[in-house]
């Protein structure tokens, strides 16, 4: 009889640790992840002031741009352009493509959140079974080589949640709007927004809008009081889980 | 089980929607790409002599971008008229905004035999509206349910992440970042670069190769507002008053409707975006209605199909009304005397304006020689070309230091009357009102001052500040004395676009013998230094260099010729352009002077 119990009681844990065992070694959902760059081709950067300038090397040059934004230019190299660009005055700078080209995939929860965001990822969602990160390839690899598992998002696109804030000032909503979050709506409820817009007077403005968890943090952190409702009936089979 | 019910029911309520018969477009449910399509090639169809369909370009999957053209001889391309256009459908889950592109177009289409209002602004202008710029997102929105709120356009961004944010990717103050983001994942996703995106590239070549294009709607949803330049910041923009003219009269119009009360203000940035670009490179006025809901969560891109109709309903007076503005020309000034009220009045050709449009004979004062501190009469004749008496009629008249880049309304100029509720008669009118002359000089030393007066009707608003451009809006220099004596002048252009410009300055026609020395610029050496001077040479501009907020003058010397005699005179016209420096095209503002000059 006690040998049966001992058995059993055996057996189950068994089960259980084997089941812990799997369910820790269990792979992600979805294809593997090329860490590979996009192109072979050498990369090169050039400081601009603005967009401007940016927009007007490309016209010039013909550059081929990868990413640019109001301060630099990422472009293939060419070495008639890099010429080119000498004569006009400008420097170049290389760029490791490991540094350049970026990825957003799912990764398990081995390495916990604080050290991957010292590390540089950014984690744009917390799904139930994984995080969705977005980091540059060179940075994916070193977090892969630590033991993290990751895998491609493939159609699975991370979905910004539903939210809602409740603000007083017309100044909330535009500190809101560049925290880059995607606003549906703004509108006053206790008066009326000619009010609100002349006198700065307080009445609650609410704010519908979408945001990635990482916003949802920034928002918090700024003191919002950020409520996340769930995404419309017609969208809610679809997405990430 | 769930999923598949949802399937089911997704492919039924696409069974559902509208049909697409050769009649009145049934507005009770939205329309699939396919559907917009049909309609678009339907009223092609039953409209042959005023409706053509064109593609603009490709979108990133390879989808046609079309466009339907209105006008009276539609197969024609008739570059001495305006040219409106209506955009719809920068973000994919903004399917009401289709319903408004698509009603407008017929409504302008069976309106015309019957209005004779519409049919002349019609004939007078060529109307262009782009149901889908982005017919990728609106397809994907269209593919599943759970793509039903899908906001950008399908660019497969490389990372696992698709799409670009296309109301983010124009390229006037493209990159701040405030209200666009840099991160591909996001819903306002800017793009790689600015114009990076093949819907937004090919409307902007669409625009550029517009002659006249006088104003543009892009409909967005939701919110219920009708938004106005700037989206990149929150300051008002140049021409503010105009531009929030034309919004207020939009949102009353559409009030009178449904009595739905449209605001003006999101109470956020958004850069990058279209009507930024057109304002601000363009002077072009450019607005962004927001249709229904007033409010809401995400649901509010997809209001129930009952709302399509008044929707459209209410919105369809305000566009109305921009095209006629665009179209009318009923109230106006001369801009100079031959002038016959066509807009553009003067065209820049590169290095001078095609007329001195800055002599209105229109605007004038009694006495006619002006000494500093004493009290004139300054009349603006205002043309009626309707036929009967316009009642609510708005005049507004400024001075201010004159410029070459000099616009009006412009936050510079000081008010010297505002009138309102006038009349004018079918033969035009005369208003006066006192002007108590500037005492001392201007900023740069000279009694020379600049009067701009713009008319403002409900049914005939001016569509830029550029007097060029609008017969709305005339322009007269004064000098306090009747002439400058001395050869020696000075030229002063302000920049009041928000990014870097050359000024470029020169002399209209001079009686024989007579020369003007304006010197030439400084030159920009290998070792240009600032990013202004980096611009300059990758254009290959040859004027002045003026960063945005800057004023710079420029000596001019006038050479009599040897066999000139004191008190000789001649009047020179100065033609100045700021021609903002960004690629793409260039499009050139700004006026002149008129000094009397007389040998000393």
């Amino acid at each position: 009889m006690t040998n049966s119990i001992v058995f059993k009681w055996v057996c189950t844990a068994s089960l259980i640790a084997m089941g812990l065992l799997l369910g820790c070694a269990k792979k992600l959902p979805g294809n593997p992840v090329n860490l590979e760059p996009d192109d072979p081709r050498p990369i090169v950067s050039v400081a601009v002031a603005d967009a401007d300038e940016a927009a007007l090397l490309v016209q010039k040059f013909g550059l081929e741009v990868v990413r640019m934004d109001a301060s630099s230019v990422n472009f293939f190299a060419d070495a008639d352009v890099l010429g080119q660009l000498r004569d006009f005055g400008y420097s170049t700078k290389p760029r490791n493509s490991n540094d350049v080209f970026q990825r957003v995939v799912r990764m398990d929860r081995s390495i916990p959140e604080a050290e991957l965001l010292a590390e540089g990822v950014r984690i744009i969602n917390r799904e139930k079974r994984y995080l969705i990160v977005a980091g540059s390839i060179g940075k994916l690899k070193a977090l892969v080589r630590r033991g993290a598992q990751i895998s491609a998002i493939s159609d699975q696109e991370p979905r910004p949640r539903q939210i809602r804030i409740v603000v007083e000032r017309t100044a909330d909503v535009a500190k809101i709007g560049a925290m880059q979050i995607d606003i549906y709506s703004a509108k006053a409820q206790a008066a009326k927004p000619t009010d609100i817009e002349q006198g700065g007077q307080k009445a609650n403005i609410v704010v519908y809008g979408g945001a990635f968890d990482d916003q949802i943090d920034q928002l918090r952190k700024a003191g919002y009081a950020v409520e996340i409702l769930p995404p419309p009936a017609s969208i809610s089979g679809g997405g990430q889980s | 089980m769930n999923h598949l019910i949802k399937k089911i029911q997704w492919i039924f309520g696409l069974m559902l929607v509208a049909g697409t018969s050769t009649a009145a477009i049934d507005f009770s449910n939205y329309h699939s790409p396919s559907q917009v399509d049909t309609i678009l090639n339907n009223l092609v169809a039953t409209h042959p002599g005023l409706a053509s369909l064109t593609t603009i370009g490709t979108s990133h999957q390879g989808r046609p971008i079309k466009v339907l053209k209105i006008s009276d001889n539609v197969a024609t391309d008739e570059s001495n008229e305006g040219d409106v256009l209506f955009v719809a459908m920068h973000h994919a889950r903004e399917w009401i905004s289709v319903e408004m592109a698509l009603s407008l177009a017929e409504q302008i289409l069976t309106q015309y035999a019957s209005n004779a209002q519409l049919q002349a602004d019609v004939n007078n202008l060529e109307i262009w509206i782009i149901p889908v710029v982005n017919p990728d997102g609106f397809a994907y929105t269209w593919s599943a349910p759970s793509h039903r709120y899908w906001r950008k356009n399908r660019r497969n961004n490389g990372d696992g992440t698709f799409g670009v944010d296309l109301n983010r990717n124009w390229g006037y103050q493209w990159g701040l970042g405030s209200g666009s983001s840099g991160l591909t994942n996001s819903e306002t996703y800017r793009g790689p670069a600015a114009f990076s995106e093949p819907e937004i590239a090919a409307l902007r070549t669409f625009v550029n190769g517009l002659d006249n294009l006088k104003t543009m709607l892009t409909y967005h949803s939701f919110s219920e507002l009708f938004l106005r330049p700037w989206g990149y910041t929150v300051a008002d923009a140049p021409g503010e008053e105009t531009l929030h003219q034309l919004a207020l009269r939009s949102i009353n119009r559409i009030q009178g409707v449904h009595g739905h009360s449209y605001g003006e203000n999101i109470w956020y940035t958004a850069s990058g975006e279209a009507t930024d670009w057109f304002w601000g490179e363009h002077r072009i006025s450019a607005f962004t209605p927001e249709l229904r809901p007033a409010s809401g969560g995400l649901g509010g891109f997809s209001p129930p199909p009952a709302q399509i109709v008044p929707s459209n309903q209410e919105n369809l007076p305000a566009a109305l009304a921009l095209i006629h503005d665009a179209g009318a020309r009923e109230l106006w000034m001369k801009d100079y005397s031959t002038d016959s009220g066509a807009e553009p009045s003067a065209v820049w050709t590169g290095s001078a304006w095609s007329h001195a449009f800055w002599v209105s004979p229109d605007i004038w004062t009694v006495p006619a020689t002006l000494n500093q501190g004493a009290t004139v009469d300054l009349n603006v004749r205002i043309r009626n070309n309707t036929g009967v008496t316009q009642n609510n009629v708005r005049m507004d008249v400024y001075y201010t230091d004159p410029r070459i880049s000099l616009e009006f309304p412009n936050p510079d100029a000081t008010l010297i009357a505002s009138r309102t509720a006038l009349s004018v008669p079918a033969a035009g009118t005369t208003v006066t009102v006192p002007w108590t002359v500037p005492v001392g000089t201007n900023s740069w030393g000279e009694r020379h001052w600049c009067v701009g007066a713009i008319v403002m009707h409900p049914d005939d608003l001016p569509l830029t500040t550029q007097a060029q451009r609008s017969s709305n809006v005339a322009i007269r220099n004064f000098n306090t004395t009747t002439t400058v004596v001395g050869t020696n002048l000075l030229v002063a252009a302000t920049n009041y676009l928000d990014v870097d410009a050359e000024v470029l300055v020169s002399v209209g026609d001079l009686p024989p013998g007579w020369r003007v020395v304006i010197p030439p610029p400084q030159r920009i050496g290998r070792e240009h230094r600032s990013a202004i001077e980096r611009k300059a040479r990758l254009l290959g501009a040859t004027g002045r260099l003026l960063g945005p907020g800057r004023t710079v003058y420029v000596p001019v010397r006038v050479i009599p010729p040897s066999t000139a005699h004191s008190g000789d005179q001649v009047d020179v016209n100065l033609h100045g352009g700021l021609v903002p420096l960004v690629a793409g095209k260039r499009t050139a503002v700004g006026n002149g002077y008129t000094y009397r000059v007389v040998v000393p």
